[in-house]
């Protein structure tokens, strides 16, 4: 199973209603699979993608991926066997759309607390994501990333969030600025990650390329993505260059460096380095390792 | 350019939708039959029509794909999605009408073929149906079996005499009282009505038509050329799964049916009865027409319009056994009747 | 379990499996198949089938397949599926460990 520190730099969804996509899609590079028994499930399937998603989930995941599943929306009919039979498929995560409160989180952690001990799996274990697809969501992002300690990372859902604000969906995207920055706050202030929307036109590889440079810019952690063309684009967003890897070696000798000689204030090229500093240096290395990058070691 | 297409619902009640099938299945020389009531479609981006499906009824018809997008299997999903619906409302024997040469691409999606003509292949979702249909009904007999299929829309006086001569000539007389809902007396209606009509009568064994006996009020045509005689076809296919299939399974020796003096397209049917049934051991009857004691032929659509002009009981009786002229006098009779009269 | 109606889960789609459950009160199981990969794969098709109405304790139905290169798992969870759906039943997760 991936574990906490997994990279999360792309969430590819596969309908729980096609097991052709579903077979496909272990093939392809994104570190998160995210198996979908929300939109992309016609309600007349709901039954048949959960029995589905289950027991793929459950005896047949994919290896070396972060695997999520979607429940449908909070005040659906359908949620209460949604995470009876996702809790236990025993994914890494599961992802809830559309979650605008706290409470709504508190609510469905203790659910899933419940399912854990009846099923009997180590409680806590399932995380959760949270879908910030609407004004609400964003207003209250950051009581959501602190609502539970199951929470693991915060996913802006921008199409649903212009509707709420009703603003028309662009390419350059500032009608999404504020809410992007405002989830990455939130992100930041509960320690847990944060992951961009999505880029919808799939035949505009330059847009994505922008899109992605804002993403990596701003902050965010990873990217959820349309089809899978998209994912090696935007993995190699979050693949850092051989001098950024040079020198979060450097930034992470010198802490060792300075922790072995008890110094107080620890700098490099004059600057002192700071805990921050020395944390995106981890994530610098933990991206390069993900791609494949012998960090390192003998010439 | 990627090929991103997805399965939506069209709606058929719905003018743009139904536009824009129509016109997607006439660029494959094919036509939106009006009597749709589900269509399925995969739509690229711009929500343009890359394939359909249609249903009405237990029929499956009006597919086409467009031609850059074969090999993709979209038929196969789209009869998924269709089969999908019809289940969800509680039909669960389908049939597929279309080219002979396009039927093994329905084989190929678990269809199985029931009867081909040089016109039309039919096809059913569920092997053995004729068998199902036949054991469900199959009397014992010593002796001659006969057949005689009506419409009975509604039972009339000419209909109880037709029955009445084919039960006095076989042992046992199978009267199947053909199935579907486009007629203005609702089937379940017509059944009672020719179940009290013939009650008397011991020999009679009053069935269901089932779907095996095709109506030309669900045969499809969306896949037949202009010049093509829908009729023929359709009989055809009727005919010959009637003497191929279903009569040698009830050991049905003669079928009987009624003379039609006035209307070309029974004419037609019952000449290719002459013509096809023998052939397959099962001898054919015809049977003159009964008079009222006016002169007049008696026919059903004598009725329906005497009905419509408003014609008294009186005038009716001379048409309808007792049976059939109580109905009209009940809330369900009356409303057909009403339903005549405001289509006039 | 009783089977209570017809009930079709699953698409024609390739990887997937099309069942289609119909109720055979007191006549037994009977599966008729039809497989792309029939040749190779009958046995275990039918035994994943037959193990799922075991599962369900269901001892009357007919079992039509037409399956397109489906994976066992998910053959079992159209099964799965079909069998709540025939029966009108809903699944109780909370037997699922």
């Amino acid at each position: 199973m991936a574990g906490k520190t997994a990279l999360k730099r792309t969430s590819l969804y596969v309908s729980g209603s096609s097991p052709v996509n579903m077979s496909q899609a272990i093939f392809y590079n994104e570190d998160c699979l995210v198996y979908d028994l929300e939109d992309s499930v016609p309600i007349a399937e709901k039954d048949a993608a959960r029995f589905l998603v289950y027991n793929t989930v459950r005896y047949h995941r994919p290896k070396d991926k972060y695997v999520l599943i979607r429940v449908n929306g909070i005040y659906s009919e359908f949620l209460d066997d949604d995470l009876e039979a996702a809790v236990r498929a025993r994914p890494d995560a599961i992802r809830i759309p559309k979650v605008e409160s706290a409470a709504e989180v508190e609510r469905i952690a203790k659910r899933i607390t419940e399912i854990e001990q009846e099923a009997g799996i180590e409680v806590g274990s399932t995380k959760l994501w949270c879908n910030i697809e609407s004004y609400p969501g964003v207003l209250n992002a950051e009581a959501i990333a602190k609502a539970d300690e199951r929470v693991e990372a915060l996913a802006l859902g921008a199409e649903d969030f212009t509707a709420s604000m009703k603003a028309t969906r662009t390419k350059p995207g500032w009608e999404i600025f504020y809410a992007r920055n405002a989830v990455l706050m939130a992100c930041r202030s509960a320690g847990v990650e944060a992951l961009d929307a999505v880029f919808s036109d799939i035949n505009d590889m330059e847009g994505l390329r922008a899109d992605t440079t804002l993403t990596k810019n701003l902050g965010f952690d990873g990217k959820t993505v349309v089809h899978p063309r998209q994912i090696d684009i935007v993995n190699s967003y979050f693949t850092p260059s051989k001098k950024e890897i040079n020198y979060a070696l450097r930034v992470l000798a010198a802490v060792e460096e300075g922790k072995k000689l008890n110094k107080g204030a620890i700098t490099l090229d004059g600057s002192m380095i700071d805990k921050p500093m020395e944390l995106r240096a981890l994530t610098t290395l933990a991206q390069a390792e993900a791609a494949g990058i012998k960090i390192g070691g003998a010439e | 350019m990627e090929h991103n297409f997805h399965l939506r619902d069209m709606i058929p009640s719905l003018a743009q939708d139904k536009r824009a099938l129509a016109a997607f299945l006439l660029r494959h020389q094919l036509r939106l039959e009006d009597d749709i009531d589900y269509a399925a479609a995969f739509v690229d981006d711009e929500d343009e029509i890359m394939a359909c499906g249609c249903a009405a009824g237990s029929v499956l018809k009006c597919f086409a794909v467009d031609e850059r997008l074969r090999g993709h299997n979209l038929l196969g999903q789209l009869l998924s999605a269709l089969m999908a619906d019809r289940f969800a409302k509680g039909r669960f024997e389908l049939f597929v009408y279309t080219k002979p040469q396009n039927s093994a691409l329905f084989i190929n999606s678990g269809f199985h073929p029931l009867l081909t003509t040089d016109k039309v292949a039919m096809l059913e979702n569920r092997e053995g149906g004729v068998a199902r249909f036949t054991s469900a009904i199959a009397a014992p007999c010593d002796g001659v079996c006969g057949a005689v299929v009506m419409n009975c829309n509604p039972f009339t006086l000419g209909h109880r005499y037709l029955a009445e001569y084919a039960a006095a000539h076989c042992r046992l007389l199978y009267l199947f009282v053909v199935e579907e809902d486009r007629s203005v007396f609702p089937f379940a209606d017509r059944l009672r009505l020719v179940q009290e009509g013939v009650a008397d009568i011991s020999n009679i064994r009053v069935c269901p038509g089932g779907p095996y006996m095709i109506s030309a009020a669900t045969f499809p045509t969306y896949f037949l050329k202009q010049d093509d005689d829908a009729v023929a076809i359709e009989a055809e296919l009727d005919l010959r799964l009637f003497g191929e299939q279903i009569a040698p399974q009830l050991n049905i020796s003669r079928r009987f049916v009624g003379e039609e003096p006035a209307c070309a397209v029974t004419q037609q049917y019952n000449r290719l009865m002459r013509e096809l049934l023998p052939p397959l051991g099962v001898e054919v009857v015809e049977i003159p027409r009964k008079t009222e004691s006016g002169g007049t032929a008696i026919s059903a659509s004598t009725v329906r319009r005497l009905i419509a002009e408003g014609a008294d009981q009186q005038l009716l009786r001379r048409y309808l056994p007792d049976s059939s002229c109580a109905y009209l006098q009940t809330p369900a009779g009356r409303a057909v009747a009403a339903q005549l009269r405001g289509q006039s | 379990m009783q089977l209570k109606k017809p009930a079709v889960v699953g698409t024609l789609e390739s990887c997937d499996v099309q069942i289609t459950l119909f109720p055979n009160p007191g006549k037994g199981v009977e599966i008729n198949l039809d497989s792309i990969v029939k040749v190779m794969f009958e046995k275990s098709i039918l035994q994943t089938v037959r193990e799922e109405l075991e599962k369900f304790q269901i001892s009357d139905a007919i079992v039509q397949i037409n399956d397109k290169g489906a994976f066992d798992w998910v053959i079992r969870a159209r099964m799965q599926a079909a069998i709540c759906r025939s029966a009108e039943v809903a699944f109780d997760w909370k037997g699922v460990s």
